[in-house]
């Protein structure tokens, strides 16, 4: 199959971007939500 | 989405639950870009001039077509912030504008592959490519205004009209760049799309659609709790609590 | 506010603004002195032979004034925001927007006066022929620095104001200018070359567009930008 290595590399960049930028997203989200958690659990006691 | 602004409302519970759902919302939505990129090859006969050079397109045009929408996102999140003057818009348009950033990034990645072997050279001064990089260079000036105002009021009212001038120089862009070439050298017209491949083009992008969606929605949440929680910061600076 | 009211505003700002620059000289002398060099450093870039010069004359002649011009537009807020005279100007009742248009013709002024000094120089030390086609080079130098001093002074209104003003105001501007500089650049060449195809109109045409569609918006949204 001619040219194969620039789908393979195609198909890499993508997932790799995919897959990278969804786990930073994870992590940011989890990260603001024990930072949320943490204010309204604090903020409950008087 | 429901989560107000209001430190005082409780959000023990609920993120717990929508967490795990942003986890599985990932898996789900990644495992249908796997499934529509098998169909896509599975489907797809070699093309006449490109080979199997033309699969790269199951990727290329999605994400193009779909960092595209993320702008048009970004413009009507900020145009929605400059009528309401509500915070989440600004979130939105935010939110939107880190998708758009990677999404189109990825695009012009993926184009410069697919041209080195069908053109011969990584990059060349097309109207679609290059207008591409100026959006992407664009987006890129939007986030760094947001990174250097501290201030959210202001950041929101400023990155708002940034993204609106923005995205009215999009067009203007494309036709000056198309003209710049035409004028040197006739235009290669754009192929049509065989529709041997038009299914597994349709499916690729519905599955990108879904994850520039969940990208959006989760980022969107993270930037209100992030909001959420620098707002009691602030109350508890101020010595209150409200 | 009636429409004598907010000229003579518009002028006041103006005014104001170019009466500073006046006095110090530093901000002009500097921008000037920045052009020049660009020029001689393209000229250095490019060699000895003049033909390539002269083919890329056109575009260094643009990109000079671009590089250069973007120092003038953080200045002209600056000043204000050291001396605290915004938020006096802003005290003022009716709308912001001849503060805008008052800043907007001084750094147009501005710019124009370093073009004038610059050009001749570019035609010295790239061999262009400047007298014949002069009305057209003028016309497309004014229209092109319109659209560049509109922008400028719009995004200098927040870049001036946030720390890293020198990075962030290009980062704003450029990418916003490409149409302008193709297009700027397309009709100046068409006119230094006598336009012997008819581009240069269609290229006018896309700078005058450019000017209409920037000009309006920065004057509807300048009371997002300025505004506490």
């Amino acid at each position: 199959m001619p040219g194969e290595q620039y789908i393979y590399a195609a198909y890499g960049l993508t997932w790799v971007v995919l897959i990278v930028f969804t786990t930073t997203t994870l992590r940011r989200v989890r990260r603001a939500e024990r930072a949320a958690r943490a204010v309204a659990l604090s903020g409950e006691t008087p | 989405m429901t989560h107000t602004m209001e430190p005082r409302v409780s959000t023990a519970t609920a993120p717990r639950a929508k967490g795990s759902a942003t986890l599985i919302g990932a898996l789900i939505v990644l495992a249908l870009v796997a499934a529509a990129q098998a169909f896509g090859f599975l489907t797809s006969p070699p093309d006449r001039d490109m080979g199997h050079l033309q699969k790269i397109m199951y990727v290329h045009v999605p994400a193009a077509w779909n960092a595209f929408l993320a702008f048009v996102v970004v413009l009507a999140g900020s145009v929605m912030y400059l009528w309401k003057r509500e915070e989440k818009w600004d979130l939105l348009a935010a939110s939107a504008a880190e998708v758009a950033a990677v999404l189109t990034a990825l695009t012009i990645a993926l184009g410069s592959i697919w041209g080195r072997p069908t053109w011969g050279v990584w990059w060349t001064w097309d109207p679609r490519l290059t207008s591409t990089a100026i959006l992407l260079v664009i987006i890129v000036g939007y986030l760094a205004l947001r990174s250097f105002v501290d201030e959210p009021e202001r950041r929101a009212r400023w990155s708002a009209v940034v993204g609106i001038l923005g995205a009215l120089n999009v067009p203007i862009v494309y036709m000056s760049v198309r003209w710049w070439r035409t004028l040197h050298q006739p235009q290669s017209s754009p192929s049509t799309v065989d529709p041997a491949y038009a299914w597994g083009l349709r499916l690729n992008a519905i599955a990108f659609l879904l994850v520039m969606i969940w990208l959006v929605r989760a980022r969107y949440r993270a930037a209100r709790l992030e909001r959420i929680s620098e707002l009691a910061a602030e109350r508890e600076a101020l010595g209150g609590r409200g | 506010m009636t429409a004598r009211l907010a000229l003579s505003r518009v002028m006041a700002v103006a005014w104001k603004d170019l009466t500073t620059e006046r006095r110090s000289k530093a901000g002009f002398n500097g921008v000037v002195f920045m052009a020049a060099i660009t020029l001689l450093m393209f000229g250095f870039a490019l060699g000895p032979d003049p033909a390539p010069i002269r083919t890329a004359a056109a575009g260094l002649l643009w990109l000079t004034v671009l590089l250069s011009g973007v120092l003038a537009f953080n200045r002209s807020y600056e000043l204000e925001i050291e001396a605290g005279a915004l938020d006096a100007l802003l005290l003022y009742p009716g709308g912001r927007w001849p503060i805008f248009a008052g800043k907007l013709l001084a750094n147009l002024a501005f710019v124009l006066l370093v073009e004038a000094i610059t050009v001749p120089i570019a035609g010295v030390l790239y061999d262009l022929p400047l007298l014949t086609p002069l009305p057209g080079l003028v016309g497309v130098l004014f229209l092109g620095t319109v659209g560049f001093v509109t922008l400028g002074t719009y995004y200098a209104a927040m870049a001036s104001r946030v720390r890293a003003r020198e990075v962030l105001l290009p980062l704003l501007l450029f990418p916003m200018l490409v149409p302008l500089l193709v297009a700027a650049v397309g009709a100046t060449k068409a006119v230094l070359a006598g336009d012997p195809m008819g581009y240069g109109s269609a290229w006018i045409r896309l700078l005058a567009a450019f000017d209409i569609v920037f000009l309006a918006a920065t004057f509807m949204t300048f009371d997002y930008v300025i505004g506490e």
